[in-house]
C-alpha cells in the first residue's frame, strides 16, 4: 500500500474522471461572467487529457502507461468521450491521441524570449465536449466507475492503483456520493487503494481551498460531505506537490474547493505526475 | 600511461536496447570522457544525448568555465538536433512534444598529461606546488556538469571525490537538463556547467555514472558500505549486466538506463613489483 509502483508499459495505471453534466453547469464560473462552469471543466479535462498524452509521447509515438476514460453524469450516466471514441470506457492513452473529436486552433502566449511574449497559434485537441441538462446522478456515476475499474483493478494486479477525479457543482440527487465512494475506494491493487480526488466548483466568489486537512477548513455543508469521502494525498503525490512549492500537509486530502479555472488544472496537473516516467 | 577506460551500459528493464537513452563517447587519445542521460520525459532525447557527448568527446569548447563558450558550442548542435527532426510526418502529439526540445544532463571530464616529478620537485621547492603524494607524478583533471551524472574518484580504496553530489537526499526528480531548443522556439537557461579541478594519482580509479547508479552508490556508501568495489571487479558487460540486475531485483537500485564508464590509472610495474615484494616479506 505504498503507491510507489512504477508506471510503465508493462504497469500501467489509469485515469478516470467523472464530469457534473447537470442543468445547472451551465451557470458561470466564479469571477467569470462569460465563461459557463462545463466549458471551463471541458477545457480543463480536454488541457488534461492533451498533457498526459504530452508526458507519454515519445520520438516514436505514445508508450501505453496510462488507460484513460469519463464518465459524464447529468440527465443520463454514460461514457463520455466524443468523436471515435464515443461510448468507449477505458481506453489507451495512445488510442485517445489517435483519436480526438476534432482539433480546433487556439492562439497562446509565448515568451518571445526577449523578455516579452509573442502569440503563437497552437492546436487544441477535443475528446469532451460540454454539456448541462437533467439531475446530479453522482451516487450512479460512482457505482460506474466502480464497475468499470474492478475489471481493471482485477487485470492490473501490480499497477499504481487508479486515481478517479470526480468534477461537480452541486449537491447529489441521488443516495451519493458516500457509500457509492467508499466502495470504490475499496478497490485495490497490490499498491494500494483506488484514489478518489474530488473538485467542487461553484459560483460562489470564495477563496480557492486546495488540499485541505480537515473539514473545519470548508465553508459549507456539501464541501464538507465531498471532504469527507476525498482520499488522502499519498505520499509520492505530497511530494510532487510540494517540488510545486505548494504548502500540503501530512493529512491533506485530494480535494479542491471553489478552484478556478488555472487552480483546477494545476491540481489535475498534480495527479498526472504520481507516477515516476523516468 | 594511458588510462583503462571501460563502458558499461544497460536500459531499463522492460525498454529495448532502441530505447535507452544514456550516452558514453570518449577518446582515450585526447583524455576526453562523457556521459550523459536523456530525460525520458522528453521525445528524441536519444539522439540528443549522443550528439552532446560525442562532440564534448571530439571538441569540447576550450575554455570550460566560458558561458559565453558553452552557448556558442551549443548553438550547432541545437540546429543540428532540429534539422533532424522529421517535422513533416510526425503526428500532433509528437510534433508539439519535440517542440518542447529534448532535454540531457551532461557530464564532461577532461584530464590532462601528467606533470613531471622532476618538475614537481623544483615547483615544491619553489612553493609552487604542494602535494602529499610525494614524487608521484599525477594528472590534472577538470569536470565538468548539468545535471545528476556523478563523477566519483576512489585511492586507496576509499571515496576521495564525488561531484556533483555528496549525498544521496540531494538527489531530485527534476535536475537542470541541457535543452536542445532552439532560442525562438524554446527559450532555455543560459547556463555555464559546474565545475571541478582535482587531480589523479597512479591507481585512482574514476567512476562516471548515471543517477540510478549514482543514487545507489552514495546510498550505500553513507550505511558503511564500499559500494566501488562491486564495479572496480567488473571485467565484463556481463559481470554489470548480472549486477545491475541482481541489484534491481533487491529493490536498492532504481529501474532507469544505468550507465558506468570506469577509468583506471594503473600503478607502474615497478610499484606493482615492489608491493609484493613488501608483502611476501611481511608473510614469508
Amino acid at each position: 500500500m505504498s503507491y510507489t509502483a512504477e508506471i510503465s508499459r508493462s504497469n500501467p495505471s489509469c485515469f478516470l474522471f467523472l464530469v457534473d453534466r447537470s442543468g445547472s453547469m451551465s451557470e458561470a464560473f466564479a469571477g467569470h461572467q462569460n465563461l459557463r462552469k462545463c466549458d471551463s471543466v471541458a477545457d480543463a479535462i480536454n488541457k488534461l487529457v492533451h498533457n498526459l498524452i504530452l508526458k507519454c509521447a515519445r520520438g516514436e509515438g505514445v508508450r501505453h502507461f496510462y488507460d484513460v476514460g469519463v464518465i459524464g453524469y447529468g440527465q443520463e450516466v454514460t461514457p463520455a468521450f466524443s468523436g471515435p471514441l464515443a461510448g468507449r470506457k477505458l481506453v489507451s492513452i495512445g488510442e485517445v491521441a489517435a483519436a480526438p473529436a476534432r482539433v480546433e486552433e487556439r492562439t497562446r502566449s509565448v515568451p518571445d524570449g526577449k523578455g516579452g511574449t509573442s502569440q503563437r497559434t497552437v492546436k487544441f485537441p477535443i475528446w469532451f465536449e460540454p454539456v448541462a441538462k437533467g439531475m446530479t446522478p453522482m451516487g450512479q456515476a460512482l457505482d460506474m466507475a466502480r464497475e468499470w475499474l474492478t475489471e481493471w483493478v482485477g487485470a492490473h494486479m501490480d499497477s499504481h492503483p487508479p486515481i478517479v477525479i470526480n468534477i461537480t457543482d452541486g449537491e447529489a440527487t441521488d443516495s451519493g456520493p458516500m457509500n457509492q465512494g467508499e466502495a470504490l475506494k475499496a478497490l485495490a491493487t497490490n499498491d494500494g487503494n483506488t484514489l478518489l480526488f474530488n473538485c467542487h466548483i461553484s459560483g460562489r466568489l470564495e477563496s480557492p481551498i486546495l488540499f485541505p486537512q480537515s473539514e473545519a477548513e470548508l465553508p459549507d455543508e456539501l464541501a464538507r460531505t465531498l471532504f469527507s469521502v476525498s482520499s488522502e494525498l499519498p505520499e509520492p503525490i505530497r511530494k510532487m506537490a510540494q517540488v510545486e512549492h505548494r504548502q500540503v500537509g501530512e493529512h491533506a486530502r485530494g480535494f479542491a474547493f471553489n478552484a478556478d479555472l488555472v487552480e483546477l488544472i494545476r491540481f489535475l496537473d498534480i495527479g498526472t505526475r504520481a507516477g515516476n516516467l523516468r | 600511461m594511458q588510462l583503462e577506460a571501460q563502458a558499461f551500459w544497460l536500459p531499463k528493464a522492460g525498454n529495448s536496447v532502441e530505447e535507452y537513452e544514456d550516452a558514453v563517447a570518449y577518446s582515450p587519445e585526447q583524455n576526453l570522457y562523457a556521459v550523459a542521460d536523456g530525460a525520458s520525459e522528453s521525445s528524441f532525447a536519444d539522439r540528443w544525448a549522443q550528439m552532446l557527448v560525442r562532440q564534448f568527446a571530439a571538441a569540447p569548447p576550450q575554455d570550460l568555465d566560458s558561458e559565453s563558450q558553452w552557448t556558442s558550442w551549443l548553438t550547432p548542435l541545437r540546429h543540428e538536433w532540429h534539422d533532424g527532426i522529421p517535422w513533416d510526418v510526425l503526428p500532433w502529439y509528437a510534433e508539439e512534444k519535440a517542440r518542447q526540445g529534448a532535454h540531457s544532463t551532461l557530464l564532461g571530464l577532461a584530464i590532462y598529461p601528467p606533470v613531471p616529478s622532476a618538475l614537481k620537485r623544483i615547483m615544491r621547492k619553489l612553493a609552487f606546488w604542494r602535494s602529499d603524494s610525494e614524487d608521484l607524478p599525477t594528472r590534472p583533471y577538470t569536470v565538468v556538469t548539468v545535471g545528476d551524472t556523478c563523477l566519483f574518484q576512489i585511492r586507496g580504496g576509499e571515496l576521495i571525490e564525488s561531484f556533483p553530489i555528496e549525498r544521496s537526499q540531494e538527489f531530485t526528480a527534476r535536475p537542470i537538463l541541457v535543452g536542445s531548443g532552439l532560442e525562438e522556439e524554446n527559450p532555455v537557461r543560459i547556463f555555464p556547467p559546474r565545475l571541478h579541478k582535482g587531480s589523479l594519482s597512479p591507481g585512482d580509479t574514476i567512476l562516471l555514472a548515471t543517477d540510478a547508479l549514482s543514487f545507489w552508490l552514495l546510498e550505500r556508501f553513507e550505511s558503511g558500505a564500499r559500494p566501488w568495489e562491486l564495479l572496480q571487479k567488473l571485467d565484463t558487460q556481463k559481470d554489470f549486466t548480472t549486477l545491475v540486475g541482481q541489484l534491481r531485483k533487491g529493490k536498492t537500485l532504481k529501474n532507469d538506463d544505468t550507465t558506468l564508464l570506469r577509468l583506471h590509472w594503473p600503478t607502474s610495474r615497478l610499484s606493482t613489483i615492489s608491493g609484493a615484494r613488501l608483502q611476501k616479506g611481511k608473510h614469508p
